[in-house]
């Protein structure tokens, strides 16, 4: 990633793409508070597994994404943001892979601690 | 051109308040969470949720002047301080409750 403004042509994209670019940052957000929440709830409802502590684990990796996606969601949005400026392609989304391994890997250790009982 | 003026600004500052919605939530159950295990100290999290929910009711009451007040965006420097401001305060709350779930 270089800053060089002099090669790029930049003008501020039409606001409703501005907009857009906002509520997709805090729908992100959202994701994450949902995450946190989850991460309480397994901690404060569900039953201890066979295998102690698992419960705990459940929600520190509920938690941990979350904190991962948050992280990630201001540095995603300002290179939206730089890439329509300058007209370019929106770059790749790396937080839509990393949620969805977060997710696969919680979903199924979750279901391993379920049928293990 | 500009068919409709009021429509994105106003599904933007509902978006901030569905997701300063979620942060409340978020800080109640923490407090139930805390109520439930013992310990001073566990109440920490509930107590950054709400300095965060509260900072993100501030920044949403801000940003919705500005979407009502101006139809193009504000310039991007501003905004994106709102923004990174908002990414750090979630951020803060989700780390508090790592740091205290473990």
């Amino acid at each position: 990633m270089t800053d060089s403004p002099g090669k790029h042509e930049e003008q501020e994209p039409d606001y409703r793409f501005s907009l857009a670019n906002e509520r997709t940052f805090l729908a992100w957000m959202r994701t994450a508070l949902g995450l946190l929440a989850g991460a309480v709830a397994v901690r404060q409802l569900v039953p201890e597994f066979g295998v102690p502590g698992a419960r705990t684990i459940l929600a520190l990796l509920c938690a941990a994404l979350a904190v991962l996606l948050t992280a990630a969601s201001y540095p995603r949005w300002r290179r939206v943001q730089r890439a329509m400026r300058r007209g370019e392609p929106l770059p790749p989304n790396r937080m839509m892979l990393l949620l969805t391994i977060g997710l696969a890997v919680i979903t199924a250790l979750a279901v391993v601690l379920v049928v293990t009982g | 051109m500009n068919r409709d003026p009021g429509l994105q600004p106003e599904r933007t500052w509902l978006a901030w308040r569905r997701t300063t919605a979620a942060a409340a939530a978020v800080t109640v159950l923490l407090f139930h969470s805390a109520a439930h295990s013992g310990g001073d100290l566990t109440v920490i999290p509930g107590l950054t949720g709400v300095v965060v929910t509260i900072s993100l009711a501030l920044v949403t009451r801000h940003r919705e002047r500005h979407l009502l007040r101006a139809q193009r965006t504000p310039p991007d420097a501003a905004h994106a301080q709102v923004i990174g401001l908002a990414a750090a305060l979630v951020t803060i709350m989700a780390a508090a409750t790592l740091a205290f779930l473990a």
